[in-house]
């Protein structure tokens, strides 16, 4: 059915249901999940390198704590999985990590942006949906 | 109430938090969100200066370029010297002439700040190179040591121009080339001695405290000898840049209070000069100057990374990084408009094109020539790698 997915994570709920809704299915049809966690907030044309070497200390940390728990549901659920860290725009690194280990599917949460932002310039699902290479799971919320 | 020294400092201020509440929202830096507040308050809300926002905002230059001289890695310098040094070079000096001798000839800009033009748009920033090279993966790799390296020769051009083309070579001349020459040899020493003796973590701050010092004076000399004081600022970095590779508290605890404190002051004075109508009114000028700097750029840079055996895609990638400008490109005009040597619509002119050339070569490099990871492995002078010597992804 499925042999390589690609899961955007990036500690938000909303991407921890995407991870979870990933592993499942990976376990489920013996996939390998390659979940890629996206350094978004590095400041484009920054007036000192610090300012995005610092940036990137404080992000690599916290994807330090990220890739832990990722590690761990991976135990949990039986399912082998690898865990890249890549910086820039999240729906293009995820289309161009896609493309590169030619998933054949890949896994996002619903929610991103605010209301405001996805208005104005349309969510990273909505973006990852239009131009991915590969079919896309979009993992909602499921209301109570 | 426009003269109380606290509520003047509340307004600046206010700018400078909001500047970052956007420039978290998104995503770019806030040095350009600072300059744009500071054009819109220019233009619409009268907000003016004084001479120690002044004074503040000149600390914020210093320490910027301070800064920039000492996030330099001197090994990769060492390591990629010749073509680091070749693409630096023709990087500033072919930009700088052409477009000194276009403002002079054609534009008909008077003879020094036909100059100001030149050194404005012969920057590369170094700062954005590195951003645009980490979404790339580019930055840890030696084609990106060798990129960077080669910023930092091109700004030095930067500020040995800025700090003698304007300056009185008489005997105070000397005596500043002297005292420098001499503090720059023991900086290095002195600074170690002072973090292994005190240590870096003393809340009295002796080794930062140090490095302002010397900073201050030998800004003061600069300013003595009627040169810049970005130039020793510049070369004090680059010979403290080994400490500072080590010792990252330091440069982060300089940065802190750079950011918080004096860059604000600076980027919005930049902005505040700005006028909005000269830019509608120069649009064509801007945009030509725009169009010398990357041609100039691409003639100069283009052949020298040829020369090296760049690849095609990775040279036009290089070339357009190399044609970036921001910090420097803006110290450079501010530096022409307070010494009165270009007026504020040519200011206004280049601060835009500066800001353009920030933004305009980075779009451009990452849609169209983005590096594979091929091209990033590449090896100045070396043959390409296999696909399998390919350095492995950033897992951790």
């Amino acid at each position: 059915m499925y042999h390589h997915i690609v899961v955007g994570f990036d500690g938000s709920d909303s991407s921890r249901r995407a991870l979870q809704g990933a592993a499942r299915l990976a376990k489920l049809t013996g996939a390998e999940m390659l979940v890629t966690l996206v350094e978004e907030h590095l400041p484009k044309y920054p007036s000192a390198m610090s300012e995005t070497t610092e940036e990137r200390e404080a992000v690599d940390a916290y994807f330090a704590e990220l890739t832990k728990e990722v590690e761990a549901l991976g135990r949990e659920q039986g399912v082998q999985l690898g865990v890249r860290i890549a910086a820039g725009n999240p729906a293009k690194v995820l289309c161009d990590v896609t493309k590169e280990v030619r998933a054949d599917l890949l896994v996002i949460g619903a929610s991103g942006r605010s209301g405001l932002w996805a208005g104005v310039l349309g969510s990273t699902a909505d973006r990852v949906v239009d131009h991915a290479s590969c079919s896309v799971l979009v993992v909602r919320k499921v209301p109570a | 109430m426009a003269h109380n020294v606290w509520f003047l400092a509340a307004a600046w201020m206010a700018l400078a938090l909001l500047a970052s509440l956007i420039s978290i929202r998104v995503g770019i830096s806030v040095a350009l969100i600072e300059i744009a507040l500071g054009v819109l308050a220019g233009n619409f809300l009268q907000l003016h200066t004084a001479e120690w926002i002044n004074f503040l905002a000149t600390l914020g230059a210093g320490l910027l370029t301070f800064l920039a001289g000492a996030e330099i890695d001197p090994l990769s310098l060492r390591t990629h010297w010749k073509p680091a040094a070749a693409i630096g070079v023709v990087s500033f000096l072919l930009p700088f002439f052409v477009v000194w001798l276009v403002a002079y000839r054609l534009l008909g800009w008077e003879w020094h700040a036909a100059q100001i033009a030149g050194i404005a748009l012969s920057t590369t920033s170094v700062a954005v190179v590195y951003a645009v090279m980490v979404e790339s993966g580019l930055n840890a790799t030696p084609m990106g040591k060798l990129i960077l390296a080669a910023c930092f020769i091109t700004d030095l051009g930067t500020v040995l121009a800025l700090g003698a083309l304007f300056a009185d070579f008489k005997a105070t001349m000397l005596v500043f080339v002297g005292v420098s020459a001499v503090v720059l040899l023991a900086l290095p020493r002195l600074t170690r001695e002072i973090i292994q003796r005190l240590g870096a973590t003393r809340v009295s701050e002796p080794e930062v405290k140090f490095l302002f010092l010397v900073l201050f004076f030998l800004g003061g000399l600069a300013t003595w000898a009627n040169s810049e004081a970005v130039l020793p600022a510049y070369l004090m970095g680059l010979v403290v840049s080994g400490v500072f590779l080590r010792d990252r508290v330091l440069v982060h605890r300089i940065r802190s209070i750079a950011f918080a404190l004096l860059t604000p002051f600076y980027f919005i004075k930049a902005g505040l000069y700005v006028a909005l109508p000269a830019i509608w009114a120069g649009a064509p000028v801007i945009a030509v100057l725009l169009l010398l700097k990357l041609l100039a750029k691409g003639i100069g840079v283009w052949p020298t990374g040829a020369f090296f055996r760049l690849p095609r895609r990775l040279n036009a990638y290089t070339t357009l990084l190399m044609s970036t400008g921001l910090t420097f490109g803006t110290i450079s005009a501010l530096f022409g408009l307070e010494h009165h040597t270009i007026t504020q619509s040519q200011y206004t002119m280049l601060v835009t094109v500066v800001i353009l050339s920030a933004v305009v070569p980075t779009l451009i490099a990452e849609k169209f020539f983005g590096p594979t990871p091929e091209e990033a492995a590449f090896v100045a002078g070396e043959p390409a790698l296999t696909p399998a010597q390919l350095p492995a992804s950033r897992n951790p």
